[in-house]
């Protein structure tokens, strides 16, 4: 079976993406809670044309 | 996309965060990116916003280090790695105010063909008491918007 083909990231850009450990203390966390419950509002009663 | 960029893009473990930095008259100003679940799984929102001093993230205010353009390449680029690691996942995002999505929408407008070449789009609107999502134009203004990475290219 043929391997499927990876896509790129920021590299497709030209931006090279570090891992930064520190970050993961953020996972989990809702960083912009307006945001997400504008987000809420329309992902929950959205239709597609 | 040729526009500038900030070359120093860092990300958490699962690709859910993300955060770089903002250069210019104000300083150096922290940028954070944040993709998160909503109510559908299959639909993450956008966020990013300035970090201020005190820890909290603001995403209203402008940074006032006059580089807009950079900072929204930056946070493109945020997108495509987001979407190379979770490529059946749709993004919803939407500007924090009326002009700020306008904004988005003239963004998209100048790099349309390449990220037709690597997204679909839909621009999101009203309609009665539910939200229609159709193929972007763009001469159309819309609310927010949605874009899917192809995982298919077909050449002609």
């Amino acid at each position: 079976m043929k391997a499927k083909k990876k896509l790129k990231g920021a590299a497709l850009l030209g931006v090279k993406v570090t891992h930064d450990k520190s970050l993961n203390k953020l996972s989990g966390k809702v960083l912009f809670p307006e945001k997400l419950k504008e987000a809420n509002k329309v992902v929950g009663n959205l239709k597609w044309s | 996309m040729n526009y500038e960029k900030y070359a120093a893009l860092s990300k958490s473990d699962d690709a859910l965060e993300f955060k770089f930095n903002s250069t210019g008259p104000k300083g150096e100003i922290c940028i954070v990116v944040q993709f998160t679940e909503t109510s559908d799984p299959d639909i993450f929102n956008l966020g990013f916003g300035n970090l201020l001093q005190n820890g909290e993230l603001d995403d209203i205010v402008k940074n006032g280090n006059q580089d807009r353009d950079k900072i929204l390449a930056t946070v493109a680029a945020a997108v495509y790695e987001f979407s190379a690691q979770y490529p059946d996942k749709l993004i919803f995002f939407s500007g924090s105010s009326p002009s700020r999505t306008r904004l988005y929408r003239m963004a998209i407008n100048i790099h349309y063909e390449t990220l037709m070449n690597d997204y679909e789009i839909y621009g999101v609107n009203r309609l009665d008491n539910a939200y229609l999502a159709e193929p972007f134009r763009k001469t159309v203004n819309y609310m927010g918007f949605v874009v899917k990475r192809k995982t298919i290219k077909f050449v002609i």
